[in-house]
């Protein structure tokens, strides 16, 4: 990991530093630690501590009221012979991967369409438009989107019907309320990553685009050769985001589908949620949290040591 | 920030001059009699009338609109001058989402001394020991005991007891009936409904009311919740059947007559089209514009009916099938938590706040049925209601309490996540009430222990 | 670059052929971009119009995605509406969400700024915490932090929304991967000329990474003025509500409320975002593309 972590510093910079002082080193060393203090402390009060007490939750029996309970390791034997944990794991997979794969390349997409000549106006108001939909609350646009959802006299329906497409069970079928839910993630979410992705295409200095363009590029070229490679620390970035933020996304399900029918649409968080401040599990609650946390640590390091090979830092 | 609570009064005056205004318009004469009340408060806000001995905090917490007790606060600081009264609510869809959130609180070391909930979370709160019995505070206080005695029935009070203590004093309650546009009855020819309809003569109504193609003017005959104990037991109370047994202790979905009440239901979704999916469908919204004719809900639903000036509907008792109940009932009440810092105030408020004014209040923004019997005698009970609203207070004599059992915030989302693979038509009645049972006897097994 | 001058010559001999795939391409494209904003866009457009129907007609089809009826009726109910003061909720929202904003650009540049450019021990054992607290879900902690708030007394008060937020490890890692772009020159530049490490911090270093800071103040704002959940938790008096919680008191009781009044609700709770966004859309996106890499 630690390798991988400073990977982002070039090796000019690395030789240079090597021939220090000893006095410059601790100065620096000084400086380092006063500027990551206050983030450092907010962080140790409200998200270290809690995770440690999280910890001893683990093995505690504890419905926040009466006092807890050592139960040794009875939440997470309960895990291996938890049924529905197996179920909602595979539709946090579908979940997570479904909608990291299309709010990407999507976003991508149109930070690359939009990212073109064009009239100010309209760049203006095809962003608006994209972006507008980050701007609102994610469960009470999921209310707005459960009105065009219904199955019968929904909206959607309704304009399907005027195609010839027969009546979709959005919410109600198994197979689509899971869809339903990554549709309504990707639809929120898309402005994001198209603002992310914009912010890095911005960035990408048109000095090389000339030069390319000097050599002959074409447009294909000039995206396969210039774009690509010099985007892809956002990419990394943005995709490290959003496997993440997949990985704990609650509201979506929680109001579009309540996490039905059946189970067929719950996720990992909104399980975890009901155990714990429904059922008043604490324990397991935290168990189950335990394995959400350990998957998406592997995630991101699985990110981090394949990043060496797809990202390009200048 | 106590700065900013102080610079936040003359907000509230606003909101008070607001809500005077608003109730000015909605009601008649005892609207108005609300507007004198409210002007000693307006003056005791700028010019403290110098109490002499320190005010006791009290802070109660209800699961209904805030506005419900505006009236009520403005009361407080002239009926229970030493008393700084406080009203926090919750804002969340159904009881046992308001249950958690109060033990979630508590935990919190949030001061709550006055505590509303529901006979749906009232052995949650109760096995948690966060509500003290009322019982040694009616024994010393002979009006009120006298008042609950007389006042409410038996139902209704007793069902908020718990091992033979009265947890909660009763402030309203709900049975679930059948709402139906009379517009629409008139329109196709159908007659309105009779008291003893059965659950032939409503497919017989469904079918003439129905109108459904996938066109943009189709016709819902009629919907139900499809979850929740409360919406369910309407049904399955009137074909003598449950989800659980009758002492609340076990998984009663075995009961061939629990798959015959679901078949039922199915079928109006699946087999005739008369039911929409439940998922997403909005019935209020589609009764008031047509789109619906009927629907199963608890007088709570008339609030939204009296604030978009919608009145062509009627209200009748559920159609039957078999045994001696009509319909389910459950009842809210006012309740001392353990953590209280001073119980007496608290019972003061706990009287205060079940009292007639504050039912009336209640009446008239379109809430619940209210516990006080005298105050549903009322003309203003009458007038704020459907026609045939005498069928609430009738309905008590053959309705059955829903079943509460301690663990009811977790058992009704297992019924829920099962009835729903029934009605996509994913599972037949069989398969889905097979798998219930196992998940239901396993909660039910837990909580014997 | 080999490739790329054969591939000039074999480009250049078919010019009408390409010129007439680069055409379908530009249409290809446009068509895209214009289905994609109409989705996106459409849903709001909707809850527009119906926000100003008769509440009756909600769920009318066929469905209108413009304005037919002007009802400002419901505005009017919810603005005049006795449980809900827009005014005071907007306030609320406000100060709860420029205070958050604030904080983490400078508590998460900081941090950044050392992580990428400063070496000092433990600096990549500290970041990883930073990067795992990031990816730790927040049921986790909930509770915890509930606890916590509570031993700290700030129960019910704006503070509980405003200390647990005040840095992001999201906001660190955002503007370490900035940082991480700029040329490692202009740090050793700046060194030889003596600047002290906070002086290059904010005078060398921070106005270079305006993108980022731009793009982490709108999500934190965004966070903080949507979030739902913390408010739920933390906040029982009336006069504390921020305007997500207003919405879902117009739900009313039992979910018993209008429709087209929570509509119109949602409709004001993202107004003032959206005028914040139509000036700061082009501040951001162009303060994008001034960055500081060109120089």
């Amino acid at each position: 990991m630690q390798t991988s972590v400073s990977s982002g510093m070039t090796q000019t910079q690395s030789t240079k530093r090597r021939g220090r002082s000893a006095g410059l080193q601790s100065r620096e060393a000084l400086a380092g630690y006063a500027f990551i203090l206050p983030a450092l402390l907010t962080l140790t009060i409200f998200l270290i501590l809690p995770i440690l007490a999280s910890a001893v939750l683990i093995f505690m029996e504890y419905d926040i009221l009466s006092p807890a309970k050592w139960v040794g390791l009875a939440n997470l034997k309960r895990l291996v012979s938890d049924n529905r944990m197996l179920l909602i794991y595979r539709n946090t997979l579908v979940f997570v991967v479904g909608a990291t794969f299309l709010n990407n390349i999507g976003g991508l997409m149109l930070a690359m369409g939009v990212n073109r000549a064009m009239p100010g106006v309209l760049r203006y108001l095809l962003r608006t438009a994209i972006f507008f939909p980050v701007l609102t609350t994610t469960a009470s646009l999921a209310l707005v989107w459960q009105f065009l959802l219904t199955q019968d006299r929904g909206v959607i329906n309704y304009l399907l019907s005027q195609i010839g497409v027969d009546p979709v069970p959005w919410l109600s079928s198994s197979t689509w309320a899971l869809r339903s839910v990554i549709l309504y993630d990707v639809w929120k979410s898309l402005g994001f990553l198209m603002v992310l992705y914009l912010a890095g295409l911005q960035g990408i200095p048109e000095s090389l685009y000339e030069a390319a363009r000097i050599d002959g590029a074409n447009r294909w070229q000039l995206t396969r050769y210039v774009t690509l490679p010099l985007i892809t620390p956002t990419a990394f970035f943005a995709i490290v985001i959003s496997l993440i933020g997949a990985g704990q996304v609650f509201d979506n399900a929680f109001v579009l589908t309540g996490g039905g029918p059946g189970d067929a649409s719950r996720l990992i968080v909104l399980y975890i949620y009901e155990v714990g401040f429904k059922r008043f599990e604490m324990g397991y609650a935290a168990a189950l949290s335990l394995t959400l946390f350990a998957i998406l640590i592997a995630l991101t390091m699985l990110q981090f040591v394949m990043a060496r090979r797809w990202v390009h830092y200048e | 920030m106590s700065a900013e609570l102080h610079s936040d009064r003359g907000r509230l005056l606003s909101r008070r001059d607001m809500l005077r205004l608003s109730a000015l318009t909605m009601a008649g004469a005892v609207a108005a009699a609300c507007a004198p009340a409210a002007a000693p408060a307006t003056s005791g806000e700028g010019g403290e009338a110098a109490p002499s001995q320190e005010k006791v905090s009290i802070v109660a917490t209800t699961s209904m609109p805030i506005n419900t007790w505006d009236n009520a606060l403005e009361r407080a600081t002239e009926q229970l001058p030493n008393i700084d009264l406080k009203v926090t609510a919750t804002p969340v869809p159904n009881w046992s989402a308001y249950s958690d959130s109060i033990v979630t609180q508590i935990a919190g070391g949030e001061q709550l001394d006055v505590i509303m909930i529901a006979i749906e979370g009232l052995r949650l709160l109760t096995n948690k020991n966060i509500l003290v019995p009322l019982d040694p505070f009616l024994e010393a206080d002979p009006e009120a005991q006298q008042l609950l005695m007389d006042d409410v029935h038996v139902t209704l009070r007793e069902m908020l007891q718990v091992d033979g203590k009265q947890m909660e004093y009763p402030f309203s309650w709900n049975n679930m009936i059948l709402y139906y546009n009379t517009a629409i009855f008139e329109e196709e020819g159908v007659d309105p409904p009779a008291e003893d309809w059965t659950w032939d003569d409503f497919l017989a109504v469904c079918e003439k009311v129905s109108r459904v193609s996938g066109a943009a003017d189709d016709r819902y005959a009629y919907s139900f919740w499809g979850a929740n104990l409360f919406g369910m037991h309407a049904w399955f109370f009137n074909n003598d059947t449950s989800l659980l047994t009758d002492d609340w202790v076990d998984s009663n979905v075995l009961d061939p007559k629990f798959s015959e009440t679901l078949q039922f239901l199915a079928d109006l979704i699946l087999v005739h089209k008369f039911s929409p999916n439940p998922a997403g469908w909005d019935e209020t919204a589609q009764l008031h514009a047509g789109n619906l004719v009927m629907r199963t809900c608890g007088r709570w639903c008339f609030g939204a009916s009296l604030a978009e000036g919608f009145e062509t509907y009627d209200i009748q008792y559920q159609p039957y099938q078999s045994g001696p109940y009509r319909t389910d009932v459950g009842t809210d009440g006012w309740g001392i938590s353990s953590s209280a810092a001073d119980d007496q105030a608290a019972w003061e408020v706990v009287k205060f706040l079940s009292n007639q004014d504050a039912a009336i209040d209640m009446v008239q923004l379109g809430g619940n049925v209210p516990a006080l019997r005298s105050v549903s005698e009322m003309p203003v009970f009458a007038e704020y209601g459907p026609a045939n609203t005498a069928l609430f207070y009738k309905s008590l004599d053959y309705a059955k309490t829903v079943p509460s059992p301690t663990n009811f915030n977790i058992i009704e989302p297992v019924m829920n996540r099962h009835l729903e693979t029934i009605w996509n038509g994913e599972k037949t009645v069989d398969e889905a009430v097979q798998a219930m049972h196992v998940e239901l006897q396993a909660e039910m097994d837990k909580i014997k222990a | 670059m080999a490739t790329v001058s054969e591939r000039r010559i074999t480009t250049q001999r078919s010019r009408p052929g390409r010129a007439l795939a680069g055409f379908a391409g530009e249409a290809v494209i446009w068509a895209f971009l214009i289905i994609m904003a109409l989705i996106e866009f459409a849903p709001i457009s909707w809850m527009f119009s119906t926000s100003l129907r008769d509440p009756s007609r909600s769920f009318d089809l066929p469905p209108d995605f413009w304005p037919t009826a002007f009802n400002i009726g419901n505005y009017w109910t919810v603005i005049t509406s006795p449980d809900i003061d827009f005014l005071l909720f907007f306030w609320n929202s406000l100060k709860i969400a420029l205070i958050v904003t604030v904080a983490q650009l400078i508590t998460c540049s900081m941090a950044a700024f050392a992580f990428a450019r400063l070496r000092f021990r433990g600096r990549d054992a500290f970041f990883f915490v930073f990067l795992a607290s990031m990816m730790v879900p927040w049921t986790v902690i909930m509770v915890p932090t509930f606890i916590v708030i509570r031993n700290l007394g700030l129960s019910n008060t704006h503070w509980a929304l405003i200390l647990p937020a005040l840095t992001s490890a999201f906001g660190v890692f955002l503007l370490r991967q900035q940082f991480l772009t700029l040329p490692a020159e202009l740090m050793d530049a700046a060194k030889i000329d003596g600047a002290s490490y906070f002086r290059i911090y904010w005078q060398v270093m921070l106005p270079l990474v305006g993108p980022g800071l731009s793009a982490l103040g709108i999500f934190t704002f965004l966070g903080s003025w949507n979030n739902f959940l913390g408010p739920l938790l933390y906040l029982r008096d009336w006069d504390k509500f921020t305007f997500p919680i207003a919405i879902i008191q117009l739900e009313g009781y039992m979910g018993m409320g209008n429709r087209a009044h929570v509509l119109a609700g949602i409709m004001i709770s993202i107004f003032p975002v959206l005028l914040f966004f139509l000036f700061a859309q082009r501040f951001v996106i162009q303060g994008i593309a001034m960055t500081g890499l060109k120089g």
